[in-house]
Formats: structure tokens, C-alpha cells, sequence
């Protein structure tokens, strides 16, 4: 290619160059915020992102509330939303499976994966994580201990991330009678610790979740 | 082909198909080769690849890189289909691993080319109607694109943008979440 015509190139719009069925192609393969921002581009990728349905955004949850949490074999689920901040920011469990829960980012209306979480621990974790794990951060709460859960953003990828959230032991000397697992967290707030690298060391960012009414669901 | 008589593998193995790019250079390849592509596969078994099969829409640079992977690729399967039966076999699996591993080396090396040579292994990939081809050189343009601003993939790829600062706004409402 002479140097005349490689200048060319380099100042044509090679996208409209593609077939519609073959930019949809590409296009398609972004997880939805990608096809998002995609359709901000220009007006020929709104439209054949619009032609070919590729923001599938009714499949990601619309508004969440808030947290399902199902520690290990409970058969009641617990429920937390942050306090006074539904509609602004909130996380959900999404689902619990065995050793480990689904946990997603949810903020105005949408999934969000946090830009600096990293694995933790050794359950599979592909894609989006593949950085050494941070060390956790100190233990705030001593009646409580770190459990892996699996975090999926559908926004983002299909793959998983890991969080710790804190499992809290029962404080049954604490009320005067044991109605149920629910009724034995004291203070009634859950620190969920997200594992984060912040600049040059790992550092765990703390998030307060009020407990709401608890919701059964199935284990 | 049949009518050369010696046995039917033989004649298919040795099988050359001359495929000519827009500007007349001609490339002999085995038709394992060539049937990589449903394009050409599909004109042979019309019989119409007798005298060479036209090209015009991929020039000679394009089509000698396509052939480069069609024949890295032909050979790839023909080597799956020949390890299959000795499935269990854990040498042959080692070798298989190896031979993956070199394949999917092949391809990272292939994809080494400036945008416009990609756009047009694109092109002619969909035109040649190249499965394996298409997949990877689409992947390769949806990688470059993962987590950019508009911004920054109008300028990657020199697009205008043609929207009106009320369309854009519109649409980053519509998706709001994306834009955050």
C-alpha cells in the first residue's frame, strides 16, 4: 500500500466500510454497556444497534431494592437495603448456590460493576479478575469472619467476581429468647467489605447495609 | 476428478483450486484449503472452479493472508479429525494441546496487522463467508472498542459524529446507567 493511500485509510471511517449484519456482528459481542456507549457513537451504529436489538437492557434488573442474603444453609433469607438510598445505590444477592452467592452493583436503575474490585480467595473467578488478590482488611467486627460470594454483573460480563461479605456469629446470650436466626445480629447492620486495589496497596472499602424485613426464600 | 481414476482420496488430496484476486494474481491451493471458506465450497460443488475461481472483491495482499490462515487452519482440522480416533490416547492429546496452543499463537501473531488490513480481512472473511476468520478478526474490533468513551472510539476509528447534542443527550438518558 503506497503512502498516499495508507493516509487514506487512516482518515476513513473503516466502520462504514462493514456490512450492517457484520457491525451488528461486532457489535454484539460487547456486554451491554458497551453496546450502550456504542450507540452514542454515530448515527449509522444507533441504528443498526437499534435494528438488530443489541442493548438487551430489559434483561438487566431495572431497580433493586436492595440485599437478599442467605448465610449457609438457613432456610430464611435475609434482606438489607442501605439506609434511605434504595432508589440511589444498593447491591443485591441475586442468588445463593452452595458455598457461595451471586452478588451485583446496583446504582440508578442499573448494574454496575465496581471499576477496582478484585479476586479474592480461590473459586473460579474468570475474565474481569485475574489480578493477584488483595489482602483482606482488618477484621472490624471480631464476631464475624469473611465469606467468598461469587459477584455477577450482567452489564459487564458474564463471568463472576468474588466478594467477602462478613458472616456474623450468633450472639444468643444477647435476647432473651432464640426466635431465630434473624433476631441474633446485633447491631441490626451487615458491613458488607468489598475487596478493592486502591493506588499501590489492597484496601477494603466498607459498605453499611440496614437489615429490613427478612424474606423467605429457597436455600 | 473421479474420471482421473487412481482412487478418490488421492485425487481430493491433491486437488488445487486457483483462486484470483481483484488484481489477477492467482493463488493454487488444495481444496481443503479452499473449503474453508462456504464461499468457494460451495462453487465446487456446483463444478464452477474449473479456470479458477474470480475473486473481485479481495485484492492479492488480502487473499495471500487469508490463504496463510485457511491453510494454518485446514490443517489444524485435518489433524482433529486424524487424533480423534485415538481419542484416549494421551500422547496424541499432548500433541493436540501443543498443536492448540500453537494454533492459538498463529492467531494472536495474525491479528498483528494496521486497522484498515483488518477491516479488510473482515471484509473479505464475510465475503468468503469464513467462519473462524470472521470470528476472530470481529472479536479483535469488539476488544478495541470494550470499555472506550464515544469519544474515544470516534477517534480510534474516525467517525463523525453526526449527532445532534440532543440526540446524544437523549440517548445517554435513555441508557443512563451505561454513561455513569
Amino acid at each position: 500500500m503506497n503512502s498516499k493511500k495508507r493516509q487514506a485509510m487512516e482518515t476513513t471511517d473503516l466502520s462504514a466500510l462493514l456490512p450492517e449484519d457484520v457491525l451488528a456482528g461486532i457489535l454484539g459481542r460487547l456486554a451491554p454497556r458497551g453496546v450502550a456507549t456504542c450507540r452514542c457513537v454515530c448515527k449509522a451504529w444507533r441504528a443498526v444497534i437499534d435494528a438488530h436489538s443489541l442493548v438487551r437492557a430489559e434483561l438487566l434488573p431495572r431497580s433493586l431494592a436492595g440485599v437478599l442474603v442467605n448465610f449457609h444453609g438457613l432456610c430464611v433469607t435475609e434482606f438489607f437495603s442501605r439506609p434511605g438510598s434504595a432508589a440511589d445505590s444498593s447491591y443485591v444477592f441475586v442468588k445463593h448456590d452452595g458455598d457461595t452467592a451471586h452478588a451485583a452493583r446496583h446504582r440508578h436503575g442499573s448494574l454496575q460493576r465496581p471499576p477496582d474490585v478484585r479476586a479474592h480467595g480461590s473459586q473460579p473467578c474468570h475474565g474481569m479478575a485475574r489480578s493477584p488478590a488483595p489482602k483482606p482488611p482488618p477484621r472490624v467486627d471480631e464476631d464475624s469472619f469473611d465469606v467468598r460470594h461469587l459477584v455477577y454483573d450482567p452489564a459487564i460480563s458474564p463471568h463472576y467476581e468474588v466478594f467477602l461479605l462478613p458472616r456474623f456469629r450468633y450472639k444468643r446470650e444477647r435476647g432473651p429468647t432464640y426466635l431465630g436466626p434473624w433476631r441474633e445480629y446485633d447491631p441490626m447492620v451487615c458491613r458488607a467489605i468489598r475487596m478493592a486495589a486502591i493506588g499501590e496497596g489492597a484496601v477494603g472499602r466498607e459498605v453499611v447495609y440496614q437489615r429490613g424485613k427478612s424474606c423467605s426464600g429457597h436455600c | 476428478m473421479a474420471s482421473a481414476g487412481s482412487g478418490d482420496e488421492k485425487a481430493a488430496a491433491a486437488a488445487m483450486i486457483t483462486l484470483i484476486s481483484s488484481d489477477n494474481e492467482k493463488f493454487e491451493v488444495t481444496e481443503a484449503t479452499a473449503t474453508l471458506s462456504q464461499t468457494i465450497r460451495h462453487m465446487i460443488e456446483d463444478g464452477c472452479t474449473d479456470g479458477g475461481v474470480p475473486l473481485p472483491n479481495v485484492t492479492s495482499k488480502i487473499l495471500a493472508r487469508v490463504i496463510e490462515y485457511c491453510k494454518k487452519h485446514a490443517t489444524a482440522a485435518a489433524g482433529e479429525e486424524g487424533s480423534s480416533s485415538s481419542f484416549s490416547d494421551a500422547a496424541f492429546l499432548e500433541v493436540d494441546r501443543a498443536f492448540l496452543e500453537e494454533l492459538e499463537e498463529f492467531d494472536d501473531a495474525f491479528l498483528e496487522v494496521d486497522r484498515a488490513t483488518l477491516f479488510d480481512l473482515i471484509l473479505a472473511a464475510n465475503y468468503l463467508d469464513i467462519k473462524g476468520l470472521l470470528n476472530l478478526t470481529c472479536q479483535k474490533v469488539a476488544d478495541s472498542v470494550k470499555g472506550k468513551t464515544p469519544e474515544q472510539i470516534r477517534e480510534m476509528y474516525n467517525i463523525v459524529n453526526d449527532l445532534t447534542p440532543e440526540e446524544e443527550a437523549e440517548i445517554r438518558r435513555e441508557t443512563q446507567w451505561a454513561f455513569e
